[in-house]
């Protein structure tokens, strides 16, 4: 599965510095009137800036039809499955560790404490980003069970799919005000949905998208 | 003979694949090492979808295929190690190298020879160091049979594979599958809707249609025994074993047997005078196949 994530990453590294690059501009415009908040600005734009990039990975792949290049490579339809789901997410990790690297160096070049809040704060973000980023994943696997006439799984994959949503929601709506219980809620729930994007993909009866 | 001749290179049983309006199969088909197989058939036939199930991108209801001896379970991908496969469009990187990009398919196949791809690469003139976007079509067909053939699969499958190349590379791709077949190791599963390709290749024909396989002959004795027979007999509502078209012009006949013998014995037998006879393409065959007129056997393989 590492291998496949990491080759797909790897060719994906002008959109990741794409993205990154627009990140850190937003974060620099963001931040020109508040210079004090730069790194953690631009940590955070960088985040974002992950997200989105990470979401287009799946289409990506998909014009380029790379699900014929598969039965090429002795590569297990589980593995598939999991590189497929964890490619954005790793993506978006990467962010935030870049973004977090940002803040914590800033916060030693200036010679300040490391305040955890804030150098943490990229990696919070995008723990709240995850679930909506495998979010459309699984909108992927619900046509897919939907075209495939699986009844059953299209109407399991349609209650992860509204499950999915409304549990990030409720947290961020504020049914639980601290903020890293949240976070790590929100985490969770984005492990969850990545798990389930990659079980229904595993399940489909059709790869010829 | 090696030991891999012992067994088959692939099994087809009860394979079943439904969409809304259309099922493939039941299929059963077998495969021996040293048999090039053509699978023809009209668009819509269930070709590509035959195809598509033996290489694990479409899950069938119901069947099994096992790929010298071993099942194409989903997630034991070993069985993959002894296929190749090269179909209409290729999934490469494409603002990758041709060297990456078969760099890439050999860090996932544990056969996987660099020396191998390289001739290969190098005997069809495949530029490596090219980025697969700016290869012609021919050169990216040539790049899925060379990322096909490097690890030595023994079973090679072949979607169309020679779709939209110019009548020069066509050539050269069907020399190549030519002197790959000649060692008598491999095995081929060829389908197309070109006859010419696989006229010169195939061992064997399955023919299908509505996702049913109507006839599965050896080529040669379907050229043996196809014929088309005219001749000029005074007689009306004629009844000739092996017929399965007959056309009459006052005194003059024209059939199109199956059974070639059989007519001519029993046109011999009626009396018939200036019988002449002319083999038919295979294209010609297929057509009278397909079309349900020469379907009424089920060769036995």
């Amino acid at each position: 599965m590492w291998r496949l994530t990491s080759t797909t990453l790897r060719y994906r590294w002008r959109v990741v510095a794409l993205a990154w690059a627009v990140g850190i501009f937003a974060g620099l415009q963001l931040s020109l009137r508040t210079p004090e908040k730069l790194a953690i600005t631009i940590g955070l734009m960088v985040v974002v800036a992950s997200a989105v990039a990470g979401s287009t990975i799946p289409a990506l792949e998909r014009r380029e039809h790379r699900r014929v290049l598969l039965p090429l490579l002795v590569v297990g339809r589980r593995q598939v499955a999991a590189a497929r789901a964890v490619a954005p997410a790793a993506l978006l990790a990467l962010g935030a560790a870049l973004g977090t690297c940002l803040c914590t160096l800033d916060a030693l070049f200036r010679g300040q404490v490391v305040d955890p809040d804030l150098v943490l704060a990229p990696i919070a973000v995008a723990a709240q980003l995850l679930p909506y980023m495998q979010l459309a994943l699984i909108a992927v696997e619900v046509k897919a069970a939907h075209d495939e006439a699986r009844r059953g799984s299209e109407r399991v994959a349609a209650l992860v799919l509204f499950l999915g949503f409304a549990f990030p929601l409720a947290i961020n709506l504020g049914a639980l005000a601290e903020r890293w219980v949240a976070c790590a809620l929100a985490l969770g729930v984005g492990v969850a949905l990545t798990v389930a994007a990659g079980v229904l993909y595993r399940r489909r009866l059709g790869f010829v998208e | 003979m090696s030991e891999h001749n012992s067994e088959h290179a692939l099994i087809i049983e009860r394979l079943v694949k439904r969409y809304p309006g259309f099922t493939l199969g039941p299929i059963d088909l077998d495969l021996q090492p040293g048999v090039v197989l053509g699978l023809i058939g009209p668009n819509g036939a269930g070709k590509t979808t035959t195809l598509h199930c033996l290489t694990g991108l479409l899950v069938p209801e119901a069947g099994t295929i096992r790929v010298f001896g071993r099942e194409n379970q989903p997630d034991d991908p070993r069985w993959r190690q002894d296929i190749g496969v090269v179909g209409e469009e290729s999934g490469f990187y494409l603002r990758w190298t041709v060297e990456e990009n078969l760099r890439l398919v050999g860090r996932f196949q544990p056969n996987w020879s660099d020396q191998r791809a390289r001739r290969l690469a190098e005997r069809f003139g495949l530029p490596l160091t090219k980025r697969v976007n700016e290869l012609s079509k021919g050169n990216k067909a040539k790049l899925a049979i060379v990322a096909a053939l490097g690890h030595a699969p023994r079973l090679l499958i072949l979607d169309e594979p020679t779709a939209g190349l110019d009548p020069i590379v066509r050539v050269e791709v069907l020399g190549m599958l030519w002197e790959l077949q000649e060692d008598g190791e491999h095995a081929i599963f060829y389908s197309t809707h070109v006859l010419s390709d696989i006229e010169r290749l195939a061992d064997e024909l399955v023919f299908l249609s509505d996702g049913r396989i109507l006839q599965r002959s050896a080529k040669d004795d379907l050229v043996e025994s196809w014929r088309r027979i005219s001749f000029r007999l005074a007689a009306d509502n004629l009844s000739l074993p092996g017929v399965i078209d007959h056309r009459q012009v006052r005194l003059e006949h024209q059939v199109t047997s199956r059974d070639h013998q059989a007519t001519l014995d029993a046109l011999r037998g009626l009396g018939a005078e200036g019988v002449e006879q002319a083999r038919m393409s295979i294209d010609e065959i297929a057509v009278e196949i397909l079309t349900g007129k020469g379907a009424g056997r089920v060769a036995a393989h």
